[in-house]
C-alpha cells in the first residue's frame, strides 16, 4: 500500500459512485419521474436547502426506493457546500492498553504503546492522523490508568498529531458509569463531573456510537464530537406476537432520528450518523429473520441523510454492511466507509477488513475519492 | 509488415460497392473488402475506422460521422430481392440473407406496411444464403442481397425488388449503406482525401464493374449499367430524405433509437409521418444528452448505442434505478417478481476449452475429472422434485467424449422418470456435440428437442466481441456461433436466456456492443426469455478481474434493462453478488430473483458461495416492496408444464 493511497485524495475518476455533484435545478427526468411519485414539490424545497420538517420526514417512508434514492441525491448535491461530500475510508490500529496494563506498569506500557503505534505508523506510511482504538475501557487496571496512558501516549512528541483515539461509545460510558452506581442520574453524573472531563483532559474528543440521548447530549454539551450508532430493526414480530411491517418499523426509525437531529443539532457537535444492525449482511453469522437486509439499510442511509441535512456524514460502516452494500450506499447519501484496520492484528481483534482490502475495493474500480483521516 | 498507423477501411466486397475499390490503391490507407453485416462489425468494435456499413447500422449506433457517399437506389435496385416460386401473400417464411442488415429491417417495415394484404405476416428467419437458397421451395422464400442476388434472381419466378417497393410506396430513394466514420480518427483532410478517392471511383465505375465482372465471370454488359443506372452513390441531400423517412418508419417500429435523428444532415429535417390530423406521430428527442436519455428510455422508446455509452458513464445510479423502474412497469407486472425453485446439475467437470476465468473444469484425463452417473443425476433430480422444483439446469464442459447420443438417452431417461423441465447445455456444448457427431446445429437441437429438452440456457455469452472472447477464452466460440447457435434454436420453437459476465477488462463499448447483438437477435427471432448478467469472478481463475463492484454490477443490468427493450424479463444476480444487492438489483431492472439453487458449482470453485432458501427469497422480495411468485422457464407459473416444441 502506498502512502499516497492512504493518506491523500485519491484523483475522481471520470465517473464518481460517491461524489454527488452540486445541483441547483432538477432536469426534466427528475421533474417527471417526481412528479409520478407526487414529491415534486418536496424535491424543490430538499435543493433549496430547507430542513425537513417531522411530517416531510414521515413522508419519506412511503417512497419507493427508486424516488428515495433521487431524493437523497438531490440532498446529498444540494448540501455540498455544507457537508463534505468526499467519501472518507479511516484507517484504524488496535492498542490493547488494556491488556497490557494488566502485565506492565504505566511507564513501560506508554512506551511499548508508543513504540506500537510508531511500529504500524512506520508499516502503513499513513502521513495523516492513524485512529487508535484501545481493546476495552475497563479491566483489572482501572480506567484511569487507561486513560493516563492514552493521554502520554498522545502527548509524546514521537506521536504528535500523527493519531487520535477513538472515544467510547454510550454503552461503553454506560458500562464505566455503573461501576459507581447503578442509578441513573448518578451515573449522568459521574459522567458529567468525573469521567468525560477525564477523558478530554487525556485528548480524547469523540464519542464513537450508541444513541442513548441523554449521554450524547452530556458530551455534546462537554466538547465531545458525536458519531451517532442507530440501531436498525428489520420487520419483526413484537413479544406480543404482532407484526411491525416495513413502513412502521421505518416510521419509528424515522421518529427517532428525528429527535436525534432536533435535540443533537443545537449542540453542533452531531458529526457523524451510521447504522447499527444484529449481525452482519450477507456474512456466514447473519441472523437470517433477526437483520435488516440490504435495501433496508440502504433506505435508512438515503433517509438519514434526508432529515440529517446538517450532518457532516453519514457512514456505511464498511465493517457491519459490507463491502458491497457499504459502496452502493455512497450513491444514495453516504460519505463516510468508516474504519479498516491498518494491520492484520487490528483487523482479526475487531473483525474489520484491512485498509488495503478497502482501498482495493474502491479505488482499484477508480470510483471513489477516498481520503483518510 | 502492416502499417498500424494507416487509417482501416472497410468496404462492402458486392459489385455495387465496386468503385469505392479505388481506395484500395491509395497507400495511406488500410483497405479491405468484407460483406456489409462484416463491415459494421468491424467499425462497432474497432477492427476499422471508416467502414461502409448497413444504414440501419449507423442509425443503431448514434455517433459515427457519416460520409457524403453510399449505396442508395431511386426505385429499383436490382440486388435487394425477395425471391420465391408462389405470390408473397403465400409465403409463410422468408429466409433472410444473414449478410443483410438495413434490407432485413427494410423488408420487415414494407411487410408491416402491407400487412392487410396477408392472412398471416410470413416468419422471417435470418440465414446463411447458400443455406437460405436451398430451402426456398413452396411457401419458404428468401431475401437475399447483392451479387448473389443478381446471380440467382432468374431462378425463381415471383421476385421483388425492395427498393422498387419502397420507393413506391414513399416516392423516396431508399439508402443501404452509408461510409461511416469512427469520430475523431480521420482529419477532416484525410476524410476529404478519402472522399476524392470515392469521387474518382465513382466517375470511373465502369471500369471497376468491367474489371469485376472479368474477375468474376460475369456479363460486363450488365455489371457496367447495373452501377452506372441502378445504384447512386452520392448520399445528396434528396437521397437524404429517402434515409430520414426510413429512420422515422423505423423509429415508429420500435426498431431505430428515435435519438437518430438528431444526428442525421441538416438537409433532411422534413418530416413525413404524421396521424391523421397532420401531427407527428414521433416524438423526437433533439438531443442526446443524459436528461433526454432518460426519458426517452424510461418512456420505453428505443436507445442507441452511444445512448447507451452516455448513460453507463454518466447517469448517477439513482437516475438508473428510477429508469429502469418506470421502463420495467412497461414491460411487466409492476409489484411482481418471479423466482423458480431448480437444481443445477453439472454432470461433467470435463472440459478441452481451458477458458481462462473457469476455474471448474479440469482437462481430459486430469484425475479429478467427473462425469456423474445416472445414478448420481437421478439423485439430485429426486431431491429437486421432491423440494417442489420443476425444473433442472443440466450444464457441464466440453468433454470430448460425449457424443449425441449419450444426450439423447440421458435426457429420455430423465424426461421419462422424473416430471421436469430440462432446461440444458450451452451453446458452446451444442457446437461440442455438433462437432463430434457430424451434426448441423439444427439437427442436434431436433433431436435433443426430440428426447427432451425443454428449453435453453444462455450461459457462455461472456462478452459478444470477438476481440474480447479471444483474449479470456481462446478456444471458446466467436460470438457470432454463439449467437447463431441461439438463432438455431429459436427458430425451431426453442426459448432461451441470454446472458453476460463482465469485469474481464472489456470497456463499457464492448458491452454495450455485446446487448445491440441480443436486441437484433431479439428483433429478429423474439426467442429471448430474459437478461442475466454477473461480474466475472476471479478467485482460482488466470484472468484479472476488471470492475466487478457491486455499483458496477447494478450499473450494468440497469443499462442492460434500458436497452434490451424488447426482452422481457431481467434476472438479478444473488449468486454473484449475494442476496443483499441481489434484492437491491430489483429496484435497477431486476423482476425476477432467479432461483433456489440446491446446488451450484462453477461460480463456487471462483470463490463465490451464497446459499438461499425460497423463505428467504421471498422475504427479500417482499420487503422490497413487491409480490413472490415462484414460476417455470417460460415465466408462466410453476405449475403450467413446459412443452417442447414440436416440428
Amino acid at each position: 500500500m502506498s502512502s499516497s493511497n492512504a493518506a491523500v485524495r485519491i484523483p475522481t475518476s471520470e465517473r464518481s459512485e460517491g461524489a454527488f455533484t452540486k445541483t441547483s435545478a432538477l432536469r426534466d427526468f427528475d421533474r417527471i419521474q417526481l412528479d409520478i411519485a407526487g414529491v415534486l414539490p418536496l424535491a424543490e424545497r430538499i435543493l433549496s436547502g430547507a430542513t425537513l420538517s417531522l411530517h416531510e420526514a414521515l413522508s419519506l417512508s412511503s417512497l419507493a426506493f427508486p424516488i428515495l434514492a433521487k431524493l437523497a441525491e438531490l440532498s446529498a448535491g444540494a448540501a455540498r457546500d455544507q457537508i463534505v461530500a468526499s467519501p472518507i475510508l479511516r484507517p484504524l490500529a488496535l492498542l490493547p492498553l488494556a491488556t497490557l496494563l494488566e502485565r506492565e506498569n504505566a511507564a513501560q506500557v506508554t512506551a511499548l504503546a508508543e513504540e506500537h503505534i510508531a511500529g504500524v505508523l512506520n508499516k502503513v506510511s499513513i502521513s495523516a492522523p492513524l485512529a487508535v482504538t484501545v481493546d476495552r475501557w475497563t479491566g483489572t487496571c482501572g480506567t484511569d490508568a487507561i486513560v493516563g496512558c492514552i493521554k502520554n501516549v498522545l502527548a509524546s512528541p514521537v506521536l504528535a498529531r500523527r493519531i487520535t483515539v477513538v472515544g467510547p461509545s454510550t454503552a461503553e460510558l454506560h458500562e464505566l458509569a455503573s461501576v459507581s452506581s447503578k442509578d441513573s442520574r448518578a451515573m449522568l453524573l459521574s459522567l458529567q463531573n468525573e469521567i468525560l472531563p477525564s477523558f478530554l483532559d487525556a485528548g480524547i474528543t469523540s464519542i464513537e456510537g450508541g444513541d442513548d440521548l441523554s449521554v450524547l447530549l452530556l458530551a455534546a454539551s462537554l466538547g465531545f464530537e458525536i458519531a451517532v450508532g442507530q440501531q436498525i430493526l428489520p420487520p419483526h414480530y413484537e413479544d406480543g406476537g404482532a407484526v411491525v411491517e416495513a413502513k412502521r418499523c421505518e416510521e419509528r426509525f424515522i421518529c427517532e432520528l428525528y429527535s436525534l437531529r432536533e435535540q443533537l443539532t443545537p449542540t453542533g457537535k452531531f458529526a457523524v450518523w451510521f447504522p447499527l444492525s444484529s449481525a452482519i449482511l450477507d456474512g456466514p453469522q447473519r441472523k437470517k429473520r433477526k437483520s435488516p437486509l440490504g435495501l433496508q439499510i440502504l433506505r435508512t442511509i438515503a433517509i438519514a441523510r434526508l432529515v440529517l441535512d446538517k450532518v457532516a456524514r453519514i457512514r456505511a460502516p464498511y465493517s457491519l454492511l459490507g463491502e458491497k452494500v457499504s459502496h452502493v450506499a455512497l450513491a444514495f447519501g453516504a460519505n463516510d466507509l468508516g474504519y479498516a484496520a491498518v494491520d492484520a492484528d487490528t483487523a482479526a481483534s475487531l473483525g474489520l477488513a484491512t485498509l488495503s482490502e478497502g482501498l482495493n475495493t474502491t479505488n482499484s474500480h477508480r470510483h471513489l475519492p477516498i481520503v483518510s483521516a | 509488415m502492416i502499417d498500424n498507423t494507416k487509417p482501416r477501411i472497410a468496404n462492402v466486397g458486392f459489385l455495387n460497392s465496386i468503385p469505392y475499390r479505388a481506395a484500395s490503391a491509395s497507400e495511406w490507407l488500410r483497405y479491405e473488402e468484407c460483406e456489409p453485416a462484416e463491415c459494421a462489425r468491424k467499425l462497432h468494435e474497432d477492427e476499422c475506422d471508416v467502414g461502409c456499413i448497413p444504414i440501419a447500422e449507423y442509425l443503431a449506433h448514434g455517433d459515427y460521422q457519416l460520409l457524403r457517399y453510399g449505396i442508395a437506389a431511386i426505385g429499383a435496385v436490382e440486388s435487394v430481392l425477395v425471391l420465391s416460386q408462389r405470390p408473397l401473400p403465400e409465403l409463410s417464411a422468408i429466409y433472410v440473407d444473414s449478410g443483410a442488415q438495413t434490407s432485413a429491417v427494410l423488408l420487415r417495415l414494407m411487410l408491416h406496411s402491407r400487412r392487410s394484404e396477408f392472412i398471416e405476416l410470413p416468419k422471417i428467419f435470418r440465414m446463411q444464403r447458400d443455406l437460405g437458397l436451398l430451402r426456398a421451395e413452396n411457401t419458404h422464400g428468401i431475401m437475399i442481397i447483392g451479387d448473389s442476388a443478381l446471380v440467382n434472381r432468374e431462378k425463381f419466378p415471383f421476385v421483388i425488388d425492395l427498393a422498387a417497393w419502397w420507393n413506391k410506396e414513399t416516392g423516396l430513394p431508399m439508402v443501404f449503406a452509408g461510409w461511416s466514420a469512427r469520430k475523431n480518427r480521420l482529419s477532416a483532410e484525410q476524410i476529404q482525401s478519402l472522399e476524392e478517392l470515392f469521387q474518382h471511383g465513382i466517375d470511373n465505375r465502369e471500369f471497376y464493374a468491367r474489371e469485376w465482372a472479368d474477375e468474376n465471370k460475369f456479363d460486363r454488359e450488365f455489371a457496367e449499367r447495373y452501377v452506372r443506372e441502378s445504384i447512386h452513390y452520392q448520399l445528396s441531400a434528396d437521397i437524404l430524405q429517402g434515409l430520414r423517412e426510413f429512420a422515422v418508419r423505423g423509429i415508429a417500429a420500435g426498431i431505430f433509437p428515435s435519438s437518430c435523428l438528431a444526428k442525421l444532415p441538416k438537409e433532411t429535417e422534413r418530416h413525413t409521418l404524421t396521424d391523421r390530423n397532420g401531427s407527428p406521430i414521433l416524438r423526437i428527442h433533439k438531443d442526446s444528452d443524459v436528461d433526454s436519455i432518460l426519458v426517452s428510455a424510461s418512456e420505453g422508446g428505443r436507445i442507441s448505442i452511444t445512448d447507451a455509452l452516455r448513460l453507463a458513464e454518466e447517469a448517477t445510479l439513482a437516475d438508473l434505478s428510477l429508469a429502469t423502474t418506470a421502463r420495467r412497469g412497461k414491460t411487466v407486472k409492476t409489484d411482481d417478481v418471479s423466482y423458480i425453485v431448480d437444481r443445477n446439475i453439472n454432470y461433467t467437470n470435463v472440459c478441452n476449452v481451458y477458458c481462462r476465468f473457469c476455474a471448474f473444469y479440469r482437462a481430459p484425463g486430469k484425475k479429478d475429472g467427473y462425469t456423474l452417473s445416472r445414478e448420481e443425476i437421478g439423485k439430485k433430480i429426486q431431491e429437486t422434485v421432491d423440494a417442489g422444483g420443476v425444473q433442472i439446469l443440466l450444464q457441464g464442459g466440453l468433454n470430448p467424449e460425449l457424443g449425441i447420443e449419450y444426450y439423447e438417452d440421458l435426457f429420455r431417461w430423465i424426461k421419462d422418470t422424473y416430471p421436469i423441465n430440462l432446461h440444458a447445455l450451452s451453446a458452446d456444448e451444442i457446437m461440442h456435440i455438433s462437432r463430434v457427431s457430424h451434426l448441423s446445429y439444427e439437427e442436434v437441437f431436433k433431436r435433443l428437442i426430440a428426447a427432451g429438452l425443454g428449453s435453453f440456457p444462455g450461459g457462455g455469452a461472456e462478452i459478444l466481441v470477438d476481440r474480447v472472447r479471444h483474449r479470456i477464452a481462446r478456444l471458446k466460440s466467436k460470438a457470432g456461433e454463439w449467437l447463431e447457435v441461439h438463432r438455431t434454436a429459436h427458430r425451431l420453437g426453442l426459448r432461451s436466456s441470454c446472458t453476460m459476465m463482465f469485469g474481464v477488462q472489456e470497456s463499457w463499448e464492448d458491452r454495450i456492443l455485446h446487448l445491440h447483438k441480443l436486441r437484433q437477435l431479439q428483433d429478429e427471432t423474439h426467442g429471448f426469455t430474459a437478461f442475466i448478467c454477473w461480474p466475472f469472478q476471479e478467485d482460482n481463475t488466470h484472468l484479472k478481474a476488471g470492475d466487478t463492484s457491486a455499483p458496477e454490477y447494478l450499473r450494468m443490468q440497469a443499462v442492460g434493462r434500458l436497452f434490451l427493450d424488447n426482452i422481457p424479463n431481467v434476472q438479478s444476480s444473488w449468486v454473484t453478488q449475494g442476496p443483499s444487492i441481489g434484492q437491491i438489483a430489483l429496484h435497477f431492472g431486476a423482476n425476477d430473483f432467479g432461483s433456489v439453487m440446491f446446488e451450484e458449482n462453477v461460480v463456487s470453485a471462483a470463490g463465490t458461495t451464497y446459499q438461499m432458501t425460497a423463505d428467504y427469497i421471498e422475504r427479500h422480495i417482499l420487503e422490497s416492496g413487491f409480490r413472490p411468485w415462484r414460476r417455470n422457464v417460460l415465466y408462466g407459473t410453476a405449475e403450467e408444464a413446459v412443452i417442447p416444441p414440436s416440428f
